[in-house]
């Protein structure tokens, strides 16, 4: 049991620190540490040697928080009874690789702009492009295929009830990450049923994401507008369906695992093995994706870059670092969208300069907040 | 369709826009029935101003090159019949006001009639002469077509032997080879 979890947080952190450290690799060519450069800047033997040390240093410290999380669980073996004790002892793991990752991208993001200084490298003209009119390029999955959860939420609510009659009176809420339940509840209605406001609010939370998707920019390069185009289409599809996976294998492995544990048909314990098992394809799937697919498709069509290093005085077609502050916070009221990929690693990031931002994250905070009186009204 | 725009450049970017979507018609690159990206969207994609989109849609609706659905977005309307009669002398008002502007620049520079008018001509033929993205390049010897869209001789084309060579392709022609071999 207590090996599962291990096994899984350590997973988890190699994942995280992995996939920070490869980060430069799967940006898009005409940027480099959230600075716009010409293409074929990317093969200047400055900004590979700036790529190669930040994954050296990123690799070593996820190495390195990997190596103590063991090491503290050695000298703590106890601290598994205690959940606050293990919560302290994984943040630090957890966290390290995020934080330099990102004191190391703003280091080297300066570094970039001095390069780019020195060499010239400008954008004379603003340019931007957008294919239109071509509707058999792939694009992201219509929000109707969210219409796959209403068939788990029913199920998980049919179950419940037909073993309502087998839950025993007092129903186990917690364990401990040895397995041990630590908490049980009087059978109510919201003690029984609180995986299926757990399912809703991810739900939630899922549509919504798979919105922000469909409603975000499309970006295009002016050098080779439908090929950048197509490859973006092709991540956003990619991602939306991950997303959708990922969303109903979690939804359905909460609400069976949490009923069948109210049952006692397995303990809480086995639920959270479960989950965690069912988190592991998804785990799988994202990385993959980010490094096949690379952000917004930049790794799709490698072979069609440039030979050649850009010299000095290269020109670029437009550049965005004015808008972009501390390189991965976008904000230009000018611009209409309000979903934009991201600069410095994969995915999708809000555009603060739009009052529509602010409303977006007021909204998560309140919903987040009712979610939680919910359930601690629902599980008493 | 490929749409650029340029924020340095003098034009107005409503005016950019329009040009391209005017000029993509003439093209064929956008045909009747096309559908347009939505304002949000098509000003999301290029990172501008919803207002400057509308301005540019709302130019191209009242000149008649796009109709509006609602929510859905643009659709490339069929100028042949969506054109009224007004319509229709507006825009060769509009032309002929244009055309005069210039040739009273080109005789302020100290042009000639002559010049003009060949210039003008070398400029049409290279718009009417281009046939657009449905043109020569799509390769339509499968409905035994030659380029032009005349009948293929019978020694090219595998697939009718009894089809008069070299004659151009009447729309009673497509019908009957399908019905034969229905």
């Amino acid at each position: 049991m207590e090996l599962v979890f291990v096994l899984t947080l350590v997973a988890c952190i190699v994942a995280t620190g992995g996939l920070l450290a490869a980060t430069p690799w799967l940006m898009r060519k005409d940027e480099c540490f959230a600075v716009t450069v010409p293409e074929g800047a990317r093969r200047d033997p400055r900004l590979v040697a700036f790529r190669r040390r930040y994954a050296a240093v990123v690799a070593a410290v996820t190495a390195a928080s990997v190596a103590g999380f063991c090491a503290a669980l050695a000298v703590f073996p106890g601290v598994f009874g205690s959940e606050l004790g293990l919560v302290a002892l994984v943040t630090l793991p957890t966290f390290a690789p995020v934080a330099v990752s990102f004191a190391l991208m703003l280091h080297f993001r300066r570094r970039v702009q001095a390069v780019k200084r020195a060499e010239g490298w400008s954008a004379p003209r603003a340019q931007a492009v957008a294919v239109v009119a071509e509707d058999d390029l792939p694009r992201a999955l219509p929000l109707a295929w969210n219409l796959l959860y209403v068939p788990v939420v029913l199920g998980t609510v049919a179950l419940g009830v037909a073993l309502w009659p087998s839950i025993p009176d007092m129903v186990p809420m917690h364990a401990d990450f040895a397995g041990n339940v630590n908490r049980w509840e009087p059978k109510s209605v919201g003690s029984v049923f609180f995986p299926v406001l757990v399912q809703l609010f991810m739900i939630a939370c899922l549509v919504f994401c798979h919105w922000s998707i469909l409603r975000s920019k499309r970006p295009a390069s002016p050098g080779a507008p439908v090929t950048s185009a197509l490859a973006y289409g092709l991540f956003a599809r990619a991602e939306s369906v991950l997303l959708l996976v990922s969303g109903l294998i979690i939804t359905v492995a909460l609400g069976v695992s949490f009923m069948l544990s109210a049952v006692g048909a397995i303990t809480l314990g086995g639920a959270a093995v479960v989950i965690v098992v069912a988190v592991a394809p998804i785990l799988v799937g994202s990385v993959a994706i980010s490094v096949v697919y690379g952000q917004a498709g930049s790794r799709l069509f490698r072979r069609m870059e440039d030979a050649g290093a850009a010299g000095p005085g290269a020109v670029m077609p437009a550049d965005d670092d004015a808008h972009w502050k501390l390189g991965i916070f976008y904000v230009n009221r000018d611009d209409a969208s309000l979903f934009v990929p991201e600069r410095f690693g994969i995915g999708w990031t809000l555009n603060l300069g739009r009052p529509g931002a602010w409303a977006v994250i007021a909204g998560f905070v309140a919903v987040t907040a009712l979610f939680l009186v919910l359930v601690f009204v629902a599980v008493g | 369709m490929i749409l650029r725009i340029d924020q340095d450049s003098p034009d107005p970017l409503y005016v950019q826009v329009r040009n391209q979507v005017v000029g993509a018609i003439a093209r064929g690159e956008l045909l009747p029935g096309d559908r347009l990206p939505g304002v949000r969207a098509l000003a999301s994609d290029l990172g501008i101003n919803l207002h400057t989109v509308n301005k540019a849609y709302a130019v191209l609706r009242d000149e008649g090159y796009l109709l509006m659905r609602g929510r859905s977005g643009a659709f490339v309307a069929d100028t042949a019949q969506a054109a009224s009669a007004a319509r229709r002398a507006d825009a060769e008002a509009h032309t002929a006001e244009a055309l005069q502007a210039l040739a009273l620049e080109w005789r302020a520079r100290g042009g000639d009639e002559p010049a003009f008018v060949a210039l003008a001509a070398a400029q049409a033929a290279a718009v009417f002469g281009d046939p657009g993205v449905s043109g020569p390049r799509r390769d339509v010897g499968v409905l035994g077509l030659d380029a032009r869209g005349d009948r293929l001789a019978p020694a090219e084309c595998a697939a009718d032997a009894d089809a008069p060579a070299g004659a151009p392709l009447a729309p009673s022609d497509l019908a009957a080879p399908a019905a034969a071999r229905a």
